[in-house]
């Protein structure tokens, strides 16, 4: 098991990324998260997603939910800062 | 562009939500597999979306529960442009008859070229072709192209080449005829020989009969350059072979 963009070079501990989102930054503008379970909140300057094991923090200006699907959602807009809080289910 | 086209054709909602739960119907409409675009937060308590048909009737059910409002803000796509001419049933047999006239109408062959040496009349080709069925009307797909050629080859001594080309709903016959022999004269039959070309005489060698032209003469076409009749000592004429 490898993290994306790190390829073979960085072995992960199998069990270690289970339930973890997938997030890929666009530059600025765009974010995509896959693999999250809920919206907690949705303003149009933060977006607070949760997955299994963490909560994803997206804070920004001018937020847009540009596609949503079953696990999958594209966020664009002026984003500031993405944090993942992991172990805190509900953040 | 192709994504635009797919939700063109099913139908494109564009839905306005009151209430204070928006993420609570965004979850629940994405639980229920619905596929949202383009959300946008207006207020605290309203939201707007995109979505298709299927999910817009979803949502309703949603909004419903959670006891909030939903509006169409806009619709555009195919579904919306035919329903006002829905109960109009001529409109849609009209459009379906005539791809079904396009469809019929291709599958046969409409019209011919023929691309050949000359060597055999057109109109004869055309008269070989169409005892083998193939005119204008013809079922493309019913005119066994290889069974003819090779059959056309067989029967008729004229060609060496013969092939049906199909472009769309024309059909190109190619063809290419055989030289016909040339009549030669038997070695033991007499004749003369005449000059098919104007010239000059360089050199004349006559081995059987009577030379009628000499070296450095000037003949025309039609001229005879060597006679089949000898004569013989008597005064007598024979013929060459005789």
């Amino acid at each position: 098991m490898s993290i994306k963009g790190i390829g073979k070079a960085f072995d992960v501990p199998y069990g270690f990324l289970e339930g973890m989102p997938r997030i890929e930054m666009w530059g600025k503008g765009c974010v995509t998260v896959d693999g999250y379970k809920n919206i907690v909140r949705y303003d149009k300057d933060i977006v607070i997603l949760s997955c299994k094991k963490a909560g994803v923090e997206i804070r920004g200006f001018e937020m847009e939910i540009k596609a949503l699907e079953r696990g999958y959602v594209e966020i664009r807009g002026e984003i500031a800062s993405v944090t993942i809080n992991s172990g805190d289910k509900n953040d | 562009m192709i994504e635009k086209c797919v939700f063109w054709l099913k139908g494109d909602v564009r839905a306005r939500i009151k209430g204070v739960y928006g993420e609570k119907i965004i979850n629940a409409a994405k639980n229920k597999g619905c596929a949202l675009r383009n959300i946008k937060r207006l207020d605290l308590e309203s939201l707007e979306l995109e979505t298709d048909i299927g999910g817009y009737k979803k949502l309703r059910g949603i909004c419903r529960k959670n006891k909030c409002k939903i509006k169409i803000v806009k619709k555009t796509g195919l579904p919306f442009k035919i329903s006002p001419y829905r109960h109009r049933y001529g409109i849609f047999l009209g459009i379906l008859s005539f791809f079904i006239g396009i469809y019929m109408l291709s599958t046969r062959v409409w019209s011919f070229s023929i691309t050949d040496d000359g060597m055999v009349d057109k109109n004869k080709i055309m008269e070989i072709v169409a005892s083998y069925g193939i005119r204008a009307g013809s079922v493309k797909s019913k005119i066994d192209v290889k069974g003819i050629r090779s059959d056309i080859m067989q029967k008729y001594e004229d060609f060496t080449f013969f092939n049906i080309n199909f472009y769309g709903s024309h059909a190109e016959i190619v063809t290419k005829g055989r030289e016909k022999k040339q009549n030669v004269i038997p070695k033991d039959m007499a004749c003369d020989i005449i000059c098919d070309k104007d010239g000059l005489i360089e050199r004349i060698i006559v081995k059987e009969g009577t030379k009628l032209k000499e070296r450095g003469e000037t003949v025309i076409k039609g001229d005879r350059l060597v006679s089949n009749k000898l004569m013989r000592a008597d005064g007598s004429f024979t013929r060459v072979g005789q």
